[in-house]
């Protein structure tokens, strides 16, 4: 059952001097419960789509495409008619949660106000009993309710964000980089509650993340991103054991192992190329180690492997 | 590098002798912090103590990671190192002479031979000077070349040995134009032509992309090898650790926990805290099937502390006996140490 269809989204930033093609044509869908990380280096379009989605970006963004969720066009939606979809059908969880609670106000105060925004009939006694529970859910002391966001650690902050994400029951989750800044025991810490509040609650997850190795452990389905491409997407046992194109098997070399051989550690030379300029065949040529002719005049089609693997190379298909 | 090059590096330097070490001796930083007492007119004197106790040595040509999660002491150690922040009691030795000695006799001289890089490139560099200036500063601070152009050569040699090339293209850029990548090349590049004998790395990779983290960990390591010098790495990323160490030390609210080679240690770890930091380590092979061992909660400020072990309250195998007393550290195997009072058996009943 799809919840979320992404058909050919692409987003243009607009500026006096140039165009800059951040997301390109990227399609793909989100069944219900489903949990998809995108991976991909800085620059390549993870928060963009995402925020996309949300119709978060700046004025100077143009967005086009079809984003279907539950057969509504999200992008066709006025303002008001989104806003009432956000917190209650989609949320999102943002990188710096120190940076996205209000440093003057109360934490209780604060989620009451996003709660009566979106819930006008609530009394206050209701609203607090629904927080107090919401904190409790991602294991926070009650007292955090009466506390200012200076008094939290990292990890604590983190968590009221994701309380605050929960708070009406949305069906879809995004999560930009929510982990990344914590330490590794409080990021597993908080990578397994995730999973057991989805279980529980029923929701589908968008995990952007530059870390391989989070997707890879969490995560039921893989989107790698390069340059606004998707490049390749599927299954994450597929994807990370047999990865097809390039720039995923670049990745996966430069995270160098706990176990085993040391191996060489490998990175893929080169940088994002300039995006404002329009480019000739296939947008990974500067940097692929395996690139022919073909690459630099042809762009590659996006290739449909098994269980709904895509794969967008000129060497993927059954005919190389 | 050029003869010429290395001839100049040589003129400024006291001792080339190939072996030297770094002994720290039970180093100690406290701060002293105004929280809230019980009367609340009244705010109470309280020590932080932020490094413990700690004591290593280290040997040219090493390379020692350390690990631990944040609030654990790692960067105010590496301050204390490069002198950013005096001891509050303990000994820095350095070939046998102490730290303080060393200043008093010499400033500059102790700050060439022990060089940082720090972890956010953005910040380390003044936004206002060009690459060229940057260098060039540095060099002319510690008198390397004697003139403009002579230091605009051994710039010249040492970007290109890197592979920042063309150099002249990014000797007239701003910090701001460069990407972190190529930033944190310069800033190594900026410690190492000073050939200093010890290098601390704070965190050198972590704001860095996963594409190009690999290439800062190689030319690291290869510039730290060429030269003969001795790198402190500190991360909270135990991957990369275990890919650049030869030894490394975990740590845990100011005190090392365990220590010994880096294989030894995240192989066969002793500590209870290691092995949560092992098991809790994501990774990219997921055939393998991972129980992540499940503590409570955040490491607390270091105040108050003991008189037990201090990871004792978030331990999950702790006994009457850790709150009571902090453990030895014991030997388990030849340069594997740990203090736990688990190791042991006999020490629990």
């Amino acid at each position: 059952m799809k919840l979320l269809s992404i058909k050919n989204e692409s987003v243009v930033y607009r500026s006096k001097t140039k165009n800059v093609l951040a997301v390109n044509n990227v399609s793909f869908d989100i069944d219900k419960q489903d949990s998809v990380g995108i991976v991909g280096e800085s620059g390549s379009g993870k928060s963009t789509l995402a925020l996309a989605l949300l119709k978060l970006l700046p004025k100077n963004a143009d967005v086009t495409g079809e984003v279907l969720f539950e057969d509504k066009d999200l992008l066709k939606l006025s303002t008001d008619e989104f806003n009432d979809l956000r917190w209650k059908e989609i949320s999102i969880v943002f990188q710096k949660s120190m940076n996205s609670l209000s440093p003057i106000h109360r934490i209780g105060s604060q989620m009451a106000d996003i709660y009566t925004i979106h819930d006008g009939s609530a009394d206050s006694d209701e609203v607090k009993g629904k927080i107090i529970n919401l904190l409790e859910m991602v294991n926070l002391p009650t007292r955090v309710y009466t506390m200012y966001p200076h008094e939290l650690s990292g990890g604590m902050m983190q968590r009221v964000s994701i309380a605050l994400s929960l708070m009406h029951n949305p069906k879809l989750i995004i999560m930009d980089e929510a982990t990344t800044a914590l330490d590794v025991i409080t990021q597993g810490q908080i990578l397994n509650e995730i999973a057991e509040l989805e279980k529980k609650l029923k929701i589908a997850r968008i995990m952007i993340s530059h870390d391989m190795s989070v997707v890879a452990n969490t995560c039921r389905k893989i989107a790698v991103m390069y340059a606004g491409y998707l490049v390749e997407f599927g299954l994450v046992e597929d994807v990370i054991l047999n990865p097809k194109h390039p720039y995923t098997k670049g990745l996966l070399k430069s995270f160098p192992p706990l176990k085993g051989e040391k191996g060489e550690l490998r990175s893929i030379p080169g940088y994002l190329p300039d995006l404002s300029i329009p480019h000739e065949g296939c947008i990974f040529k500067d940097r692929c180690p395996q690139k022919e002719n073909i690459c630099l005049y042809t762009a590659p089609k996006t290739h449909i492997v098994e269980n709904g693997r895509k794969v967008m190379c000129n060497f993927a298909g059954g005919d190389c | 590098m050029g003869e010429r090059l290395c001839a100049i590096l040589q003129e400024g330097t006291v001792d080339m002798e190939n072996n030297y070490t770094l002994e720290i001796t039970d180093v100690f930083k406290h701060y002293t912090q105004r929280i809230k007492g019980k009367n609340r007119f009244r705010s109470v004197k309280k020590t932080v103590k932020a490094v413990d106790g700690i004591s290593f040595e280290l040997k040219s040509g090493e390379i020692m990671g350390i690990i631990g999660e944040s609030g654990c002491g790692k960067s105010t150690l590496a301050k204390l190192l490069t002198n950013l922040e005096q001891p509050t009691g303990g000994k820095i030795l350095f070939n046998g002479v102490s730290s303080e000695e060393m200043l008093k006799n010499d400033r500059l001289q102790y700050k060439r031979m022990i060089q940082m890089v720090f972890q956010n490139p953005f910040d380390t560099f003044d936004p206002r000077n060009n690459i060229d200036k940057i260098i060039d500063e540095t060099l002319k601070l510690h008198s390397i070349g004697k003139t403009r152009d002579e230091r605009a050569s051994i710039t010249q040699d040492a970007m290109e040995k890197v592979g920042l090339t063309p150099v002249d293209d990014y000797l007239h850029r701003f910090p701001h134009e460069l990407s972190g990548g190529q930033l944190q090349r310069i800033s190594i590049l900026r410690a190492m032509l000073l050939r200093p004998k010890f290098l601390v790395a704070d965190e050198p990779v972590s704001m860095l992309d996963v594409s190009v983290r690999a290439e800062i960990i190689k030319m690291l390591q290869e510039q730290v090898r060429n030269l003969n010098t001795a790198l402190v790495f500190i991360s909270h990323d135990i991957n990369t650790t275990r890919y650049i160490s030869d030894k490394i030390v975990v740590m845990y609210l100011g005190r090392i926990v365990e220590s010994g080679i880096t294989d030894s240690v995240l192989h066969n770890p002793a500590h209870p805290y290691t092995k949560t930091l092992i098991s809790n380590c994501a990774s990219i092979d997921i055939l393998e099937k991972s129980n992540p061992i499940k503590i409570e909660g955040e490491p607390p400020t270091p105040i108050d502390n003991g008189p037990g072990c201090y990871f004792a309250p978030r331990c999950y195998m702790s006994k009457d006996k850790c709150f009571k007393e902090y453990p030895e550290k014991t030997e388990i195997e030849q340069g594997h140490f740990a203090s736990c009072h688990f190791i042991n058996r006999d020490n629990l009943n």
